[in-house]
């Protein structure tokens, strides 16, 4: 009687110890997905004052150099893949090609795609490209997530400005580069300090706010804040990162909500406030 | 004890699973009652809002009807005054041709712009609600309209927002007919344009 107690015991640590170790592993992935980026500040490029919303900033000599600060958060370590977004629409029928609204996804959603649920040619690997902005949102809040805001996402890029010319370099290459007719596998291109992969070197990303404008102080009435704005100097205006910066600010104005684009992707982010 | 504990975790698991399957098989679109809609119509947003007497309102409740809409924040000093007075211009343009429309004002201002600011900033600004209606949404809702729209805005540290000014004219069906982009324009082709939904 009290032996077969104990081996009931037994049996019921061992099920339950076999049940943690699941558990744990699939945290482990979880966690795996998103790494941590500490928050802190840096300085964007010569953002537009007030009076040049992006899109209408011609004179550069006009601009501001922009502090921005960023609450920690987590990241995606890789973009979205095509495998991944299968499961997505395979899940919600509202987001398959032949459901979506034109309203939320131009006529090139998922173009490559030979039907709702097949990726054809496509690596599903690969990071899914020509979905909109509210598809990307739509995958993100399913996992009750959401797209990193344009500061979270240039933070990361950022990297604590380690290796600050190679990582410069490594986008100028690739914007000078034709794109490829069928994209690299994520985690092609490398990761950065922060074990985030192929920032800014394998796809353009949709942010939350991409279409918000640059500036953070609002410099009607009470003046501009000494600590978040000061002017950029001459020397930096020449700098190529500077203009690697200007080009993703001016690609993400460009962009409207339902566009859907061969080499625009995006990956997810959490504690977006 | 340790035993107590490996089963009161093995429960929690447990019941975090179960009702994690009910919030998934709830979270499924099981409305199936398909409205014929176009593609394109605003009228697909989902999101829903509270307007200034605190009911809570569908953008797709406008189905049926032009309307006027714009986006504007109650504390703004600057911008949305003027924005109110070019609405105002189109209201009398179009109530000098004895044709009423829908005026509606959405907030990007979600923690500030409760119903009740919103219900004394009409009353302050002589706005006749029985013709306009203002929102407030969630920080979603307000970023899916702004994105439909082709609205642009920042929340600033401040807790101002940078936004553009764009009053936009949609039809019965919920598409966007003219838009209005910059402050202080000339209102005649929207209202032209909005005389003419409504004398269809």
């Amino acid at each position: 009687m009290i032996w077969s107690k104990s081996f009931f015991q037994l049996f019921l640590i061992c099920a339950f110890s076999i049940f943690e170790i699941a558990i744990a592993q699939n945290l482990n992935i979880e966690n795996n997905k998103m790494n941590l980026i500490k928050g802190g500040h840096f300085i964007a490029f010569d953002a537009p004052s007030k009076k040049f919303p992006l899109s209408e900033a011609r004179d550069l000599t006009n601009t501001f150099k922009v502090k921005i600060s960023v609450s920690t958060f987590h990241l995606d370590r890789f973009a979205v893949t095509n495998k991944e977004f299968l499961t997505f629409v395979t899940k919600n029928h509202e987001w398959r090609k032949s459901k979506v609204k034109r309203l939320f996804a131009d006529a090139h959603y998922l173009e490559e795609w030979p039907s709702d649920l097949q990726l054809g040619a496509l690596n599903p690997d690969s990071p899914v490209t020509r979905i909109s902005w509210f598809a990307a949102t739509a995958y993100c809040r399913a996992k009750n997530q959401s797209l990193p805001t344009t500061d979270q996402w240039e933070f990361a890029l950022y990297d604590n400005g380690k290796n600050k010319d190679e990582v410069d370099q490594k986008i100028l290459d690739w914007y000078g580069k034709p794109n490829e007719s069928k994209l690299s596998a994520i985690g092609t291109t490398g990761k950065n300090y922060q074990g985030i992969y192929d920032l800014g070197a394998l796809i353009w990303e949709w942010t939350e706010d991409f279409s918000g404008f640059l500036s953070i102080s609002d410099t009607r009435g009470g003046g501009a804040k000494e600590s978040n704005l000061f002017c950029g100097n001459g020397s930096q205006l020449g700098n190529p990162a500077d203009y690697a910066a200007f080009t993703r600010y001016s690609f993400r104005a460009s962009l409207k909500a339902n566009y859907t684009i061969a080499s625009l992707g995006f990956r997810c982010a959490k504690g977006n406030n | 004890m340790k035993l107590g504990n490996r089963l009161s975790l093995f429960l929690f698991v447990a019941l975090s699973f179960i009702t994690e399957i009910t919030i998934a098989h709830e979270g499924h679109p099981s409305n199936t009652k398909i409205k014929p809609m176009m593609s394109d119509s605003i009228f697909n947003l989902k999101s829903e809002w509270t307007n200034q007497e605190g009911q809570l309102i569908a953008i797709k409740d406008f189905l049926g009807k032009p309307t006027i809409v714009a986006m504007i924040y109650t504390s703004c000093e600057q911008a949305c005054p003027l924005i109110i007075e070019d609405l105002r211009k189109i209201e009398n343009a179009l109530s000098k041709k004895s044709v009423g429309i829908p005026f509606l004002l959405f907030s990007f201002d979600t923690i500030k712009d409760t119903p009740l600011k919103l219900k004394i900033f009409a009353q302050s600004r002589k706005l006749d609600l029985n013709h306009w209606t203002l929102f407030n949404g969630s920080k979603n809702a307000v970023r899916e309209l702004a994105a439909v729209l082709g609205i642009r805005y920042k929340k600033n540290a401040n807790g101002d927002f940078d936004h553009s000014n764009v009053i936009t004219l949609i039809d019965a069906e919920g598409l966007i007919v003219e838009q209005q982009i910059g402050l202080n324009q000339e209102a005649k082709p929207l209202v032209d344009k909005a005389f003419k939904l409504l004398n269809k």
